[in-house]
This record gives C-alpha cells, structure tokens and sequence, in this order.
C-alpha cells in the first residue's frame, strides 16, 4: 500500500512540479552569476595604459570555448562601461594588439595559460577565469566556488604587471588577495 | 471560498475514482503543455536576472550548477564519488553510515539502532575492515581490532563540506588498510560558516537531537568555529522485547583556521564526545555460569585534537605538515579499550620538466593501547602494547600528453610492529579526449596490515559440558604470532562522460585478486587445559590467512537534470565474490561465509525537486539484493524529506525514513534475535543567520 502511495506522491509531485515552477524564478545559474561579475569587474578597474582610450567600445573577449552560451549576450547587451558601449568578442589565440579590455580565459585553455598570461600580460588587459588556482597561477582575477556561490580571488601583482589598478571596492570583497608571481 | 468554487470542489469530491484519475491525467497534460511552452519561452529571456547586483551581492548568490561534482571529480583517475553537503542534507539522513548509502559501491546493512555493516566492493562487517575512513586528516581506523567503530565518528552533518568515497585500493596515497576503498569526510573552512546555525527536532526513531555552531572570523587570516551536539536515538525493533540498542551522545569541538601573507594556512581543530550505545554481548567465563548474554551500555568517551600547517610555494607546489593526538576510551560490558594515538604526518608536492607533478611524504604514528581483562574468556596478551606505523610514498604524475593524458606511477613503503617492510605499488592511467570525457585504468597493490585482533587477542566461546568428565568445553581463538598482510592486487577501469549539459554517467568496473585474506581455524584436538582456571576442556583455534579469491564487478552511476530545479541521480552495483581455501588452509567455512554477506546487487534512486525557493522534495529509493549466507532477505525501502525554507532564517523539515514496511532487516544481530530497522519519522526546524 505505502509503495503504491510513494508511487502516487512521485507522479503528483511531478505534476504539481510542471505548472509551480511558472510562477517561480528559479535559483540564477552558475554561468549567470559568473558573467555578471565578468561584466562587473570591468567597473572596478582602471586601464592605465593609453590603448583603451583610443578604443570606440569596450570589448569583453572570450578565449577559447565559450562556457557561456547565450548568457554573456543577455548579461551585457545595451549596457556601458566607462561611457562606451560593451561588445563581445570570441578568439582561438590571445591578440597582438590590446583590442580587449577584458579576457576571459576558458578553464579549457588551462594547459597553455602560462603561454597565454605571458602575452596577454604586456597589453593592458584584465585576465578573468573561473579555472581552478588562476589567480596562483599569475592571473589577475580568479572565480572560485564556495559553498554554492561563485566568489572571487585577486592577485595584485599580476594587475600591476598588466598596469592596471584594481578599486578598493574589489579587494575588499576578494576572498584572497594575491600579492606575488604566479607560478 | 466563493459559493461556486466551493460547489465545483464538492463535486469532484463526489466523482467516482476512475474520473478524478482521468482528470489528474488530463490535468498532466495540460500542464506539461503549458510548461514546455514556458520553457521555450524563458530560453529567450534576454537579461541576465542577476547583471546589476553588486560585486557584494552576487558573492552571496546561491546558484544552480548544472553538473557541478562531475565536473569536480570529471579528472579524477579513481573511482570516486563524491556526497556533498547539500546531499546529505537533503536526503535526510542523521548519521554518517546512512549518508554513505548514497555512494555506489558501498554497502552499508544497518545492525540496531547504533551500529552498521559497511563494506566497499564486498567484504562488509562491522568494523568496516578493509576501509580506511578519515575525519579531516585525521585515521579513525583502530589498529586494535582492525576496523572504524563507526558509533564513535560522529560529526555536526551541517558542517561536513563533502565525503570523498574512494572505491578501490587506495594504498599508495592513503596508506595502509585502504584495500576495498577510502572514505574521506571533509569538513568545512571556517570561512564558509560564519553566523550561528542551530537545529533541533526529534521523531519516533531519532527521539530528539539539538546542533548549534557558531563561526566568525574576518574572512581572510582568521576564522573560527564552536559546535556542540547531542543526540538520543530510540531502540529499533525487537521480537523478544528486549531494547537494548538506545543511543545518546553528547559532543563538542572546534576549528580555527590561520592565513598569512597567501604562503602559510594554518587549521587547529579538535573534538571532544561523551556517548553510551546500548548492546548486548556474549560473555564467556571459565568459571561457571560460562556463558551469558549481556545486555549493557558501550560507554565511549574520548577527544582529539589536530594541527595542519600549509605552505604554498607556488602552483602545484606546496608542502603540508600535520600532527594530531586522539584519546579513546571504551568501556563495554566484556571489554575494554583506553588507547592514546599519536600522528604526523608530512607532504611535499614540487613540478619537475615535461609537465611532472611529483608528490612524496612520510608519517609516523604510535598507538598505545590499554585492555584490561573484563570477562575471562576475552583478553590480550600483552594487555598493554604500543603499535607503531612508519610509511613513506612517493608519486610521480606524469603528463604525457598534455590535458589529455597522463600517468601516475608511485608507491607507499609501510613498517609496522608487526610486520616488515612492505610496498603497496600503483600505475594509473587517465586519459581526457575531450573535456567532458574521461577514461582511466588503474593497477593497486594494498595490504591490509595484522592488528591486536590477530597477533594479541585470545577469543573464547563455550561449548556445552562434557557428559564423561563434566568439564566445560571452551574453543578459543589464540592470537596468531604469524598472521600476515592481507594483500590485494586490484585491476580498474572507469569511463565518465557528460552527456550535453544535462545528463552524466560514470562507470567504473573492477577485478580483485586477493591472498592470504583472513581466515578461521582449528589448530589441534581437544585437550584439558588448567590455566586460566578452573579446569577446562579446550579446542585451540587461531586466525589465519587461509583464504584467497577474487571480486568482480561494476558501479553504473547516471545523473540527469532534466530542468534547473529537479535533479534525478541512480547508481547500480554489481559485485560477485568468489572466495577459497589456500593449499593447507584450515579454514572452517570463513570463506563461503564471507562471500556471502554481502549483496550481489544494490540499486538506488534518488530525485530532489527544489519545488520553489522555498519548498524542496526528495525521494530516495533502494534496493538491496539478499545476503545468502546471513539469511538476510532482500528488501527495497525509500526515504522521503520535504523542507519549507519559511523565511530566511528559518527552514522546516520533515523526513520519512524506510517507508515502504513496518520493519525491515538488513544484517543479522549476534546475540540474540535480528534487529528489525523500523519505519521512522522525525521532524526538524533549522536557524540561520
């Protein structure tokens, strides 16, 4: 009897489930969370080079496999940065020229990222991952998961190294802040 | 209510069962259609709901990760799973073995109401023999009789990060005893629990149970917990009324966690418990009444504390060194065991050219037991001795091709009191194709060193009086100077592979061939024995390592998340157990014995909905295949938990445990008749903030 009750619980809840879920939002994705503060971060930080001025956009490049699908579309799409419209940019291979304000680096590209942070370092570009250790490593902003939430880790070295300056704000809300080469 | 809606509720009341079925059909339907086209339409959302929160706000965000442990365990060259925090709350379980039933492989048979039978890939028992288990680094793995008193190892489940299950030999890295698995209970950094979380609730079986902790700290270079607990659990079912089996504990501990400038973490942590178990033992005497069954309290007491600094010298390259002490004293009504261990323990990890990560390290522990003769009939020889474990490992990983394949070669190096030196090899292979495929191939070799239950205990049972003499006849098992290693080599294979976003699965089989594996036997005739006295017939018996054999089988574990907001996991085992004599083995029937208890076929299903923010539901179901030679049934049973998160500090829950039958029996008791493991509710209200 209790089975056939547990059968009959399973198929209700499965059809109470179908219809409640309308008039509820559901708990945001890791990949929204996560381009939300890609898109952030941009706020925080200051280009201290001379390229970014000369720039008509401020462009949020993508290396390597894109893990956000539609999502960084919808997170910047109409929104600004210092004045200047936000666009996107995928790329296979870090740019000779400081196109981008901010690269995103794919947990993909883990196996080359020494290669990559080395030329991405002298063009005056904020380097994002959600890569385990890549802060550590010489990035300069790292998301990690904790506990359910996507927090974040700065190395301060690498940012300076990249001339950039990082607000207070962010190292504040860092859960670790970095102050040495990456290795 | 109006008049009307009250008139058309009425009427379905009224409607026979045949058409309020088809009306929850159609109903069905309708709202599958509805939601289907709500889905289509959410895919085009175009914002981002979370874009504009702060930088502040969105590290407080709680998200859905859509195949998050996968991803975590996806390049893991072992079979491992991993049972989270979130799982084990949701799965309203109160206990860490009832927790481990979520992992394939492993086989957790509920004795009473206090103790368990867990096993991994066979070979379950009490004691859990052939399982390394650790609590934060710290072995809780007794090398007095060889095994992990699992009524002892309790933890605040809130505060449990993860449990690493490891199926398989784990000897290089983890060390000895880790032959059939490693189960590994992670608890969280003190950042991660700030703010005071406090629970209390009780049911039928669970009578009652208070948690609080409290942590602060400021986040970065220092944070802190305090915990305490206390818990009564009722006695489970008993034909002769008997209910002996009632539990209570009371415990409490903490943790601290140091940082400095980014190089050195430091965690001191360390419990201390008072608890009472009810059993019932056999006790044998030479003196008359020679025999009776006991029904008393195990009283268990004890602490540890722990220290562990880490140093990071850079990416992959840190070195760890970690100590820690342990007191237990257990006091049972026909034995007893007041031990001090002592442990440290040291890491080193460094990068070498062509992508090596090498890893090696060395620990020594001394354990100092004392067990003072309670009952005759059971006693140690010396009753007071020191153990010792030296080990040493070396690993070298070694990436062959890069992020696609590599190759972990290395060895531990063991010296105990009892034994010699001994290595415990391993090659593992890990090959990525993809990023979201792996496959992997492992050879162990792992040893099962001798403990105090083989080399120093001496067991007796009685065996009636002789009707020509009128002595009493006793056999005992004496310890056996020459009980050796189990050994195992152990051949693995796993494949993982995510399917999409949304559906994942892990495979892992395996092939054991073990030798030299425990056995009992009779070791000459019956003669008349005058020490201890009185005056006695005795048959001499000892254990030995007169058996060998093999194990096979599979874990096929699936996940699938058809929406954000319901996650359906199974997992299914397959596990055969051949086990046989050795050439001049005297063993009397360990072996089929052995083989025989434990289940060929385990089967689980779980689905957790999160209804809305506020409203989860999950339904665990399984099914056990019987244990033949313990005349143990199958069964199948479920569990189900729903929770109302009410506010934002406040959560109400209530679980309904083994639902399906009044009772059910998983493994038998000894004394006495079998403990049926009851239908149980309880409910719970938990604080945050």
């Amino acid at each position: 009897m209790l089975r056939r009750i547990f059968i009959l619980a399973t198929v209700a809840t499965v059809c109470f489930l179908t219809a409640y879920p309308l008039a509820q939002q559901p708990r945001p994705t890791e990949s929204q969370v996560k381009a939300a503060y890609v898109f952030n971060f941009g706020k925080f930080v200051s280009w201290q080079g001379a390229q970014v001025e000369t720039q008509d956009s401020f462009k949020i490049c993508i290396l390597g496999k894109d893990p956000f699908g539609s999502v960084m579309e919808s997170t910047v799409s109409g929104e600004q940065i210092g004045g200047k419209k936000i666009t996107l940019e995928r790329l296979s291979k870090v740019p000779d020229d400081p196109v981008c304000s901010v690269l995103f680096i794919s947990s993909a590209e883990e196996g080359r990222l020494e290669a990559i942070l080395a030329a991405a370092r002298p063009l005056n570009i904020l380097t994002v991952s959600d890569m385990p250790h890549f802060a550590e490593r010489g990035g300069i902003i790292g998301m990690v998961m904790q506990q359910d939430r996507v927090r974040f880790e700065v190395n301060r070295w690498a940012a300076e190294q990249s001339r950039l300056a990082l607000s207070s704000e962010l190292l504040k809300v860092a859960t670790r802040v970095i102050e040495r080469p990456g290795h | 209510m109006n008049m009307q809606r009250a008139r058309r509720w009425s009427s379905v009341g009224q409607a026979s069962v045949g058409q309020a079925s088809r009306f929850a059909f159609t109903c069905l339907i309708f709202l599958t259609a509805i939601h289907a086209r709500a889905l289509s339409d959410t895919a085009e959302a175009p914002q981002n709901p979370v874009k504009a929160l702060t930088l502040e706000q969105l590290g407080n965000v709680e998200v859905t990760s859509v195949s998050k442990e996968p991803e975590r365990m996806r390049q893991t060259n072992a079979a491992i799973f991993v049972i989270t925090n979130d799982d084990i709350r949701r799965s309203g379980v109160t206990s860490i073995p009832d927790a481990l039933r979520l992992a394939p492989g492993v086989e957790v048979a509920q004795i009473d109401s206090n103790k368990w039978s867990i096993g991994i890939r066979g070979f379950g028992s009490r004691l859990s023999r052939d399982v390394l288990v650790l609590i934060d680094g710290r072995t809780v793995y007794s090398t007095l009789l060889a095994g992990t008193y699992w009524e002892a190892q309790n933890v605040l489940l809130e505060d449990i990060d993860r449990i690493e299950v490891i199926r398989g030999p784990g000897g290089t890295i983890w060390g000895p005893n880790a032959v059939n698995g490693i189960i590994n209970i992670i608890t969280k950094s003190t950042k991660e629990t700030h703010g005071t979380y406090a629970s209390a609730g009780g049911g039928d079986v669970d009578q009652g149970f208070l948690n609080a902790r409290y942590g602060g700290g400021n986040g970065k270079t220092f944070d802190y917990r305090v915990y305490a607990l206390g818990f009564e659990r009722g006695p489970e079912f008993h034909t002769d009324g008997n209910h002996y089996d009632s539990w209570r504990n009371a415990q409490g501990g903490f943790r601290m966690d140091f940082a400095n400038d980014n190089h050195d973490d430091f965690t001191a942590q360390g419990d201390i418990y008072d608890e009472g178990a009810g059993e019932t033992v056999t006790s044998v005497t030479y003196a008359p009444p020679y025999q009776q069954v006991v029904t008393g309290t195990e009283r268990l007491s004890g602490g540890n504390i722990l220290g562990r600094w880490k140093r990071t010298l850079g990416y992959g390259e840190d070195f760890q060194l970690q100590v820690f002490y342990d007191r237990t004293n257990r006091h049972e009504p026909n034995f007893a065991d007041i031990r001090n261990t002592f442990d440290i323990d040291f890491l080193d990890r460094f990068r070498l050219p062509w992508r090596q990560e090498v890893s090696w390290g060395g620990g020594a522990r001394f354990s100092h037991g004392n067990n003072p003769t309670i009952v005759s009939g059971l006693y140690f020889i010396p009753s007071e001795r020191t153990d010792q474990l030296i080990t040493g490992f070396f690993q070298d990983e070694i990436g062959l091709i890069q992020n696609h394949l590599s190759l972990s070669v290395g060895t531990k190096l063991i010296h105990t009191n009892y034994t010699g030196l001994q290595l415990e090899p391993s090659g593992r292979l890990l090959w990525t194709p993809t990023d979201k495929q792996t496959i992997w191939a492992a050879f162990t070799h792992a040893v099962r060193t001798p403990s105090a239950a083989e080399r120093a205990f001496y067991l007796s049972g009685f065996g009636g009086i002789d009707p020509t003499s009128g002595l009493p006849i006793f056999a005992r098992f004496n310890a056996n100077p020459d009980f050796k290693s189990e050994e195992l080599n152990g051949y693995e294979f796993g494949v993982r592979e995510l399917l999409g976003k949304r559906i994942y699965f892990d495979i892992a089989a395996f092939y054991n061939h073990y030798s030299d594996l425990f056995s009992e036997g009779i070791t000459g005739s019956l003669y008349i024995e005058t020490d201890p006295a009185p005056t006695h017939l005795l048959l001499p018996a000892a254990f030995g390592n007169g058996l060998l054999g093999t194990t096979r089988g599979f874990e096929f574990a699936p996940e699938w998340r058809p929406t954000n907001f319901w996650r359906l996991r199974a997992s299914y085992s397959f596990l055969q157990m051949q086990l046989e004599k050795s050439t001049g083995s005297l063993d009397i029937g360990t072996g089929p014995i052995t083989a025989g208890s434990s289940p060929r076929h385990q089967a689980v299903v779980q689905s957790g909905f999160d209804l809305s923010k506020r409203f989860n539901l999950d339904l665990t179901y399984r099914y056990v295949s019987a244990l033949t030679k313990l005349s143990i049934a199958s069964y199948s049973t479920a569990d189900a938990r729903f929770e109302w998160r009410a506010t934002q500090h406040f959560a109400f829950s209530v679980v309904g445990q083994n639902i399906f039958q009044p009772r059910h029996y998983e493994y038998p008791s000894d004394p006495g008749p079998n403990v049926g493991i009851k239908r149980s509710v309880y409910g719970q209200i938990a604080w945050t903030r």
